[in-house]
């Protein structure tokens, strides 16, 4: 009986810790590791070294959803349009209004509510310049921080690309 | 000393208190079921123009268990803030014929909704900005599937107001006189029936 009651007090703490863990990680801030090379070198510089590669994990702040505010340059992390299950991490390019050369050599505008994503990598990255614009909706996060290797500890620079875009007038 | 201690401790004790309280409610309201409002003409024969409350579940859309004829709650592709109730239409792979604008021409258009993506419309064609006009949309929009409806008749007054369950499965159920009607009636109904029972005697 009391090795039972211990046992429930300690499941108790576990979901209850575990629920209050959720909240935090949905609302406000989340850590992430980051894959693959589709964003070097701003995460993962060296993805095939040779004790294997090292993934980036990088703070995810969550506060932007209020309003769905973004700027050009920011670093964001949404599920793919094609596969819902997939989350990946792109760099915004884009946003609704502006003008942008899409790789077949035309220029679209980028619908209402929507926005470009593009990879710090072109030659390894699947992004807007396969799939088309993606919904702001999708977005779940900003990236703001690395924090995981401790010597890669840094700020997410925001970086805007020359000569892609030409904003509305 | 130890007055300050006790105090700091209450102090803790209510915070997690707190906090446990709204990380079930979080949990509840974004994984299990939440009430919404909802209102606007695009859904008009199911829902009503003005203030409709529903129960939206957010547990089948997780486990892809949403299909064609299920309402889901959208998050609207032009505006990231604002959600949307429509209905789907056509899950990835299928070949939708649609109507672009049903007031002006009645070409008919075909498409074949990409991978990953859903088609939805809503039921009143007229008045509904959906599918039609932005594409099909990606499934990592749909935020949940509606399940339970409060049920008001605005036509009636003297009719009791009652929750009814409404499996949004097909459209032939959704027309007010064909809801199925003895969920809830409960002693209003008793009470006729004895009436016409005793006039008939």
């Amino acid at each position: 009986m009391g090795s039972g009651s211990l046992l429930w007090n300690l499941t108790k703490k576990y979901l209850t810790a575990g629920v209050i863990g959720l909240t935090i990680t949905d609302r406000f801030a989340s850590i992430v590791p980051v894959r693959g090379g589709s964003m070097s070198p701003t995460f993962n510089p060296r993805t095939n070294t040779a004790l294997g590669s090292l993934d980036d994990r990088v703070l995810i702040e969550k506060f932007c959803l209020a309003k769905y505010k973004f700027s050009h340059g920011d670093v964001v992390v949404f599920r793919s349009p094609s596969d819902h299950k997939q989350k990946l991490i792109k760099r915004i390019i884009g946003l609704p209004g502006d003008w942008i050369g899409t790789p077949q050599n035309d220029v679209i505008k980028i619908p209402e509510g929507h926005c470009w994503v593009e990879g710090d990598n072109p030659v390894s990255s699947m992004d807007s310049r396969t799939f088309g614009p993606i919904p702001l909706g999708l977005v779940h996060g900003r990236a703001t921080t690395i924090v995981w290797p401790p010597q890669r500890i840094c700020h997410v620079e925001r970086r805007i690309p020359q000569d892609r875009v030409s904003p509305s007038a | 000393m130890s007055a300050w201690k006790s105090i700091a401790k209450e102090a803790f004790t209510q915070t997690c208190l707190v906090a446990k309280f709204l990380g079930f409610l979080h949990l509840t309201n974004n994984y299990l079921f939440s009430p919404t409002l909802v209102y606007g003409p695009s859904m008009l024969p199911t829902l009503n123009l003005t203030g409709d409350v529903l129960l939206v579940e957010h547990v089948s859309h997780r486990f892809q268990k949403v299909g064609p004829g299920d309402v889901v709650l959208v998050r609207s592709p032009l505006d990231p803030t604002k959600m949307v109730t429509k209905r789907i239409v056509g899950m990835e792979g299928d070949q939708i014929n649609f109507l672009p604008d049903p007031s002006i021409t009645d070409i008919c258009r075909t498409i074949m909704v990409p991978k990953g993506h859903i088609w939805i419309q809503g039921d009143n064609m007229h008045a509904s900005c959906d599918s039609r006009h932005y594409g099909p949309v990606p499934y990592g929009l749909v935020h949940g599937k509606l399940f339970f409806r409060e049920f008001r008749e605005a036509e009636d007054p003297n009719k009791p107001n009652f929750a009814e369950l409404v499996h949004y499965k097909s459209l032939a159920a959704i027309h007010y006189d064909s809801f199925p009607t003895a969920i809830s009636l409960g002693i209003q109904w008793q009470e006729v029936t004895n009436e016409s029972n005793s006039r008939k005697s």
